[in-house]
């Protein structure tokens, strides 16, 4: 149940963002999606099985939909504050990363999975930060992160050498070892949501690609 | 969300018409998203037919363009549907009102504009054709033909004939077919989509309006407002796959022949949610286990739409509809394929005449005489027609199969050749059936993979990503391997084995150099670096990439598996490989 509370926590802003899209003000969107993921974790429709059928981030899209549509109760939103909280949030960081997002014309459901993909992304590098941080390496990461996917190097790998005190062919090594175990954390992220292993390459493509879409 | 639009101006002001609260600057409209959402999705609007109901319609009279919006009919997800009288030709027509929040840029409103004028090219007498599309006042619309009657779930209360409804939904089908064979998936069936006009009529609503997230359509219609899920594809409910078929609204037709036979759709959750889930992870309930009185041949037909798996469906609309014309005229179906006796005894049941002279058939071989008689050729004739439809019903399979171009199209469609040049060795068929075979065999596809519940979707074989998320390798055209950089997508190197077509890539070595891969007669491992393969062995191979280490043991016996280096920066090596089990 713990896990499953912090894949919703994980999966909370693109569902937010997703409702405040389609014209709902920041209290009703928070509400929106806090009612949604307290029914779901509430009546376990999301058991591990229910988790890997499919792809989970359509899922949760759809569904999220259909709750839009017809399960809100007007009343909800007059009891705000009232209930109890099962998954929580920062509703007032969501909206200031809402606000600070480029306004994009793209649909709602292709800036859903845009956002889902950055999160992922996004976690996925945090993790091996933090990894680098465990090592006493954090300036070693610093260095390399830019080598990451999505990364736009400023210094030549000689340059970053000679920082770190290594030889250029030792940086082309490190360079090459963190971009696979970001691959890796990021490979065991999405295979959470994936229904089986050999879906996540293809899963992980599409993400990749619509991140680069914006 | 809802959010109407009205057909006059906005109000100047930013205060809600009906709670009062304080709109947020950039939306439109006199309600708020709360009160639109109340509004659109009030019990009584929610799946409103979109043809004329019985009630007082509203005296609301308003202009709009050339059209008189006449009352308001229907609320559903793409906006409000007005009974209006078109000026300038003087008749009545429905018009409805699209939601603009849903066509922010000029992409959207140009595939709207794209996707409308391809639905206004169907003409078919059972679907409801559209007439013109324009925006006035900001506000974008199109106009159809008013069907005058409810939709198929207030028909379906009046209780009529069984043999009536199926005959509709035949009708429906073919429909439907129609605008398949013209590229269109409507996507959406449901009953509140199927007017049923005052003389029992069919027709087909919103073709190909409602569609679902599509990431290459660049917009969403009534994504934002979904009613129930029930007669939802599995495969659009979870996203198994991103590409869409005709095999969705096969799902679709299934759907409400089950609610026609059982009262109810397959699946109903207390919650939309809940459907969702009974959609996605459950079978539905057998139609006889809710009605007893369900023929037997009609609930195997709607229990094969429903299948979890695209492909095992029916192959068109069009053999489905076949399926129920066989049913009405008490020929054996399609759906499940009867053992001669079977087929005999099945055929006798409708045709009690025939039976006796069977029974007596059977009662001659028991004896002494083997019958050359009037009886015996007449039971033989009976048997020859089913076995005759039953093959062309397999070679219009495999047809729809070759025109899909879905994948698993050509061994499964030569597989059904070859099951209907057995059932009628007639010159026609045999024609027919070989024509096809010709037609079939140059594909280039992948055998059929059944889609079990823990088997990845056929298009995750297809693609793969080196450990450092540098290259994604993709299969295109069933033959080509291509070799793209990560992120940008630009192509790297593209190789291919011509007589070889790809049924699956394996992995990357850890290196991120080679590439192992399932071709239909060989396992190959390429050089991504220079697209030269650079090791071979017929069979499909399971492959497994390790990295040496040095052995402090005795070395292991040559076991079959494929070795590779990873320490970078030297090149992978292969030493051994492996048999599948």
């Amino acid at each position: 149940m713990a896990a499953l509370t912090e894949l919703c926590r994980h999966y909370w802003f693109p569902l937010y963002a997703y409702a405040r899209r389609h014209g709902c003000d920041v209290h009703l969107a928070q509400d929106l999606t806090q009612e949604f993921f307290g029914r779901l974790l509430e009546k376990n429709y999301l058991g591990v099985a229910d988790r890997r059928r499919g792809r989970f981030r359509w899922f949760l899209l759809t569904a999220f939909k259909c709750f839009m549509a017809n399960e809100w109760d007007r009343s909800q939103a007059q009891k705000r504050g009232g209930g109890s909280e099962i998954v929580s949030f920062d509703g007032m960081a969501a909206e200031e990363r809402y606000r600070l997002e480029p306004e994009d014309a793209a649909n709602a459901d292709l800036l859903y999975d845009r956002r889902w993909a950055s999160d992922l992304l996004d976690n996925a590098r945090n993790q091996l930060k933090q990894e680098f941080a465990d090592a006493d390496r954090a300036a070693r990461f610093e260095h390399l992160e830019a080598y990451l996917p999505g990364g736009e190097p400023t210094l030549s790998q000689a340059e970053v050498g000679k920082a770190l005190g290594l030889t250029e062919g030792t940086v082309k090594q490190e360079v090459f070892k963190i971009r696979r175990r970001y691959g890796e954390l990021l490979r065991e992220a999405v295979a959470q949501t994936v229904a089986h292993p050999d879906e996540v390459d293809e899963e992980i493509s599409y993400l990749i690609d619509v991140v680069s879409q914006s | 969300m809802g959010r109407c639009h009205d057909v006059n101006p906005p109000s100047p002001s930013r205060t809600c018409r009906e709670c009062g609260l304080e709109i947020a600057g950039e939306l439109r409209g006199t309600t708020c998203p709360r009160c639109s959402l109340r509004l659109a999705l009030s019990p009584e609007a929610e799946d409103s037919p979109i043809g004329a109901t019985s009630e007082k319609p509203s005296t609301v009279s308003r202009f709009f363009g050339d059209h008189e919006l006449l009352n308001e009919i229907a609320r559903g997800g793409m906006g409000v549907v007005y009974r209006a009288r078109q000026l300038g030709l003087n008749r009545v027509v429905a018009l409805k009102m699209v939601q603009s929040h849903h066509l922010l840029s000029d992409e959207a409103r140009l595939r709207f504009r794209v996707e409308i004028e391809a639905v206004a090219q169907l003409h078919h007498p059972h679907i409801v054709s559209l007439y013109e599309s324009g925006e006035h006042d900001g506000a974008h619309y199109f106009t159809m033909r008013l069907v005058e009657g409810g939709d198929l779930s207030t028909y379906l209360q009046q209780g009529h004939r069984l043999e009536d409804l199926i005959r509709l939904l035949m009708k429906v089908c073919r429909a439907v077919h129609y605008a398949h064979q013209r590229g269109i998936l409507h996507r959406d069936l449901k009953p509140s989509n199927i007017l049923v006009d005052g003389q029992g009529e069919p027709h087909v609503a919103d073709f190909g309006l409602a569609k679902s997230v599509d990431q290459d359509s660049g917009f969403t219609f009534t994504s934002s407002v979904l009613g129930s899920p029930s007669y939802m594809a599995p495969e659009q409910a979870s996203g198994h796959t991103r590409q869409l078929t005709t095999a969705i609204d096969v799902y679709g037709l299934g759907a409400m022949l089950y609610q026609v036979l059982t009262g109810t759709p397959p699946f109903r959750g207390a919650t939309p949610i809940e459907t969702l889930r009974q959609v996605v992870d459950q079978d539905p309930a057998p139609p006889r286990s809710l009605n007893p009185r369900v023929d037997p041949d009609l609930a195997t037909i709607a229990l094969k739409c429903l299948n979890k798996a695209p492909l095992a469906r029916y192959g068109s609309a069009e053999e489905l509809a076949r399926d129920l014309e066989r049913w009405l005229a008490g020929d054996p179906i399609q759906a499940r394929p009867l053992g001669r006796l079977t087929t005999t005894w099945r055929w006798g049941r409708r045709h009690p005449l025939a039976t006796t002279l069977g029974a007596a058939l059977v009662l001659a071989l028991a004896g002494v005489v083997v019958a050359t008689s009037v009886a015996a050729v007449r039971v033989r004739q009976a048997e020859k027609r089913a076995e005759a439809q039953l093959a062309n019903a397999r070679v219009s399979e495999a047809r729809a199969l070759r025109l899909r171009g879905a994948w698993g199209g050509r061994s499964e469609g030569l597989r059904l050749l070859r099951e209907a040049a057995t059932l009628d060795t007639s010159e026609d068929l045999q024609l027919e059936a070989r024509n096809e075979v010709l037609a079939l065999l140059p594909r280039t596809d992948m055998p059929f993979v059944v889609a079990r519940p823990d088997a990845p979707s056929a298009a995750a074989w297809l693609v793969r990503l080196d450990p450092a998320l540098e290259h994604e390798a993709r299969v295109e055209a069933g033959t080509s391997i291509v070799i793209r950089a990560l992120p940008t997508g630009d192509v790297l190197r593209r190789f291919s084995a011509p007589s070889n077509a790809v049924t699956a890539l394996d992995h990357f070595s850890p290196n991120g150099r080679f590439l192992a891969v399932q071709h239909t007669d060989h396992t190959i491992v390429w050089d991504v670096t220079t697209g030269e393969t650079c090791w071979s062995r017929p069979g499909s191979l399971q492959t497994a990439w390790h990295t040496p280490r040095r052995a402090s043991g005795p070395r292991p016996r040559p076991l079959d598996f494929i070795q590779a280096a990873s320490c970078w920066p030297s090149p992978g090596r292969i030493t051994r490989y492996v048999s599948s089990t």
